[in-house]
């Protein structure tokens, strides 16, 4: 079985990891945020992932694929921050639990109106024309698309991390992470925060659906079956870090692709190995914040 | 908070027990007058045990764990795999399952009951579909996704008795006995002085710290527990369907289970009860009319969740106490 490994498909799978790993880091981001900020699971992060990928099914006859790339998040972004403002908020005053099985009961309705609009079939989609070919360096050679992926990617994480780290509202949202209690004596309003991490953790789950649908399709249950990698990630991470995710997600991408190469049965269990290695060395994750949720 | 009503008497709770297995007891016989059979009261039986020992966990503990189907799924595929490789009668099969159950519970409880809240309802949940996709892969010996085919429903013996459970009455029977057992020891655990330590640590973690209790301790007990009462379920779930598949390991199967407590009420004797009971005949109501059942399901999960946070039970006590 390993004896298959040459050099040429070892790249190959690092491009593939990397691209599956980068669309990751994009869910985990959103998701890894909320959690520190709000200290509830969102399940709905799986379902606005799918919403995101079917944003392109219902519009690439009108406005080509392209355009999605900014329609979806947005779209969806508003969507979350509705949901936020209007539903979740309300059993804030709660127990946290409360929210996060809010959050749940929301993402089965969504899942299930999301086969009432498009129907229980998965769509197929193709990657926009420009990007359909493969880069040929004799070689190796690389899907276009794939290197496209994870250069959008990168392109956007370091645009998420400029608005987290050097912005006045991201420096904010990760004061929030650190120390809730004392941001909101500082007298910051904490609810707008909250909706505004929302929408930001909706519209990249959006944007990794969107990215996400030329490579595995299109259908109902895709946000539930991203949502278990994107746990393991932001747990391998280490939870509300933004380079846990970032570490975590490329590393499940490229694990994940390796075992697909090698013993495919394996590639969807091996990720929960690596987060039992991880909890057992260091059960904080890789960069987790000292303190939180421990 | 709000007040405490007075304890009910231990006599009462005898009282109303008695009423519950009375009333559990005849269900076969009452359940086709509302569009059920025989078959959906199984299902709501063993469902209740499942949801008592989850209660335990999350009503009395304060712990969410979104991954007990786990424990019970591995118990079925266990108790499944045992008796078709080995040729074992089916008493035997369901003691290896409801060990292996019990012990994935240990071991994945020793490894994470050191994180609290959502940390550790992730990881409940990130482990509990370690144990779907292997169900769902390990295509060699679970039958993978077609499910597991060929388990023993037949002669129960221990000793010199045997009972045959092949129809499903006398099986709602013999699952009846183990549902009585569940509630009963439930109840001694929330009365006994172990109880009492669980509430104090829902109520409040850092006092009952202080106070000098074990609190890890306490809660991978309470963990364990839950994992056992799942995996007896699950034995009892394998041998009424006769089969496995790997959603029964699913972390939705873990959902409905939070569902089935939050809708009958976290907390209370009868509440997990009611809720499973419920929760199982609405879902096996709207699949018959519609396949979007699963969107019905979540709409009356966020009606509960939004406006009886309490659950029914809970209102039921509320309304009786007079203290809403």
């Amino acid at each position: 079985m390993i004896f298959h490994l040459t050099l040429p498909t070892i790249i190959n799978q690092l491009v593939n990891g990397f691209a599956l790993g980068t669309l990751l880091v994009l869910m985990a981001v959103g998701l890894t945020i909320i959690m520190g900020l709000m200290r509830v699971i969102n399940f709905t992060h799986g379902v606005l992932y799918a919403l995101g990928a079917y944003t392109v099914v219902s519009l690439i006859t009108y406005t080509g694929f392209w355009p999605c790339l900014i329609l979806a998040p947005v779209l969806l972004g508003l969507l979350g921050m509705g949901m936020e403002s209007s539903l979740i908020r309300r059993v804030y005053a709660r127990d946290p639990l409360h929210t996060m099985l809010l959050t749940f009961g929301l993402a089965l309705m969504i899942e299930d109106l999301i086969r009432m609009i498009w129907g229980d079939a998965a769509y197929p989609l193709s990657a926009p024309s420009v990007l359909a070919g493969v880069i040929d360096l004799k070689l190796v050679i690389f899907s276009k698309y794939r290197v496209f992926v994870i250069l959008f990617c990168a392109g956007l994480l370091t645009a998420v991390w400029y608005f987290l780290e050097r912005t006045p509202l991201g420096r904010t949202i990760l004061a929030g992470t650190f120390d809730r209690e004392m941001v909101v004596a500082l007298g910051i309003p904490i609810n707008l925060l909250f909706t505004v991490t929302f929408g930001v953790g909706a519209g990249l789950a959006a944007l990794a659906g969107v990215l996400n649908a030329p490579i595995q399709g299109v259908f109902p249950p895709m946000g539930s079956a991203i949502l278990m990698p994107c746990f393991v990630v932001v747990i391998i991470g280490g939870m509300g870090s933004f380079w846990g995710a970032v570490i975590g997600g490329l590393l499940v991408g490229v694990v994940q692709s390796f075992t697909v190469e090698i013993f495919s049965a394996m590639s969807e269990v091996v990720v929960f190995i690596l987060m039992a290695i991880v909890l057992l060395v260091r059960p904080r994750g890789i960069a987790g914040i000292e303190g939180l949720l421990e | 908070m709000r007040q405490a009503p007075a304890p009910p008497s231990v006599a009462m709770d005898c009282l109303r027990m008695g009423i519950l297995f009375l009333v559990v007891a005849l269900l076969p016989f009452m359940i086709p007058y509302v569009g059920g059979y025989v078959g959906l009261s199984v299902e709501m039986v063993i469902f209740a045990i499942f949801a008592l020992g989850f209660d335990l966990l999350l009503g009395y503990t304060g712990i969410l764990s979104f991954g007990q189907a786990a424990y019970f799924g591995l118990a079925g595929y266990t108790m499944g795999l045992v008796c078709i490789h080995f040729n074992v009668p089916p008493i035997v099969g369901m003691c290896a399952g409801v060990l292996v159950g019990s012990l994935a519970a240990v071991v994945i409880g020793l490894l994470i009951i050191r994180k609290t809240g959502i940390y550790f309802a992730m990881l409940t949940i990130a482990f509990g579909q370690m144990f779907f996709f292997i169900a769902s892969r390990w295509t060699d010996v679970t039958g993978g996704e077609d499910g597991l085919t060929g388990i023993p429903r037949n002669l129960i013996s221990i000793g010199p008795f045997s009972w045959n459970v092949t129809n499903d009455l006398s099986f709602y029977y013999f699952v009846f006995i183990f549902f009585v057992l569940a509630t009963l020891v439930k109840y001694w655990l929330v009365q006994s002085h172990f109880g009492l330590v669980l509430k104090t640590i829902r109520e409040n973690e850092t006092r009952a710290q202080m106070v000098g209790y074990n609190v890890r301790r306490y809660k991978l007990y309470s963990f364990i527990i839950a994992g056992i009462f799942a995996a007896v379920a699950g034995v009892l779930y394998a041998m009424f369907l006769r089969y496995m598949f790997p959603q029964t390991l699913d972390w939705i199967r873990s959902g409905n289970v939070v569902i089935m407590g939050l809708v009958g009420g976290l907390g209370t004797l009868f509440g997990p009860i009611v809720g499973a009971g419920v929760v199982t005949y609405l879902m096996n109501f709207t699949s018959y009319y519609t396949k979007y059942w699963q969107f019905v399901m979540g709409v009356i999960f966020v009606v509960f969740i939004l406006f009886f946070p309490r659950g029914i039970w809970g209102f039921v006590e509320r309304r009786r106490s007079g203290t809403s």
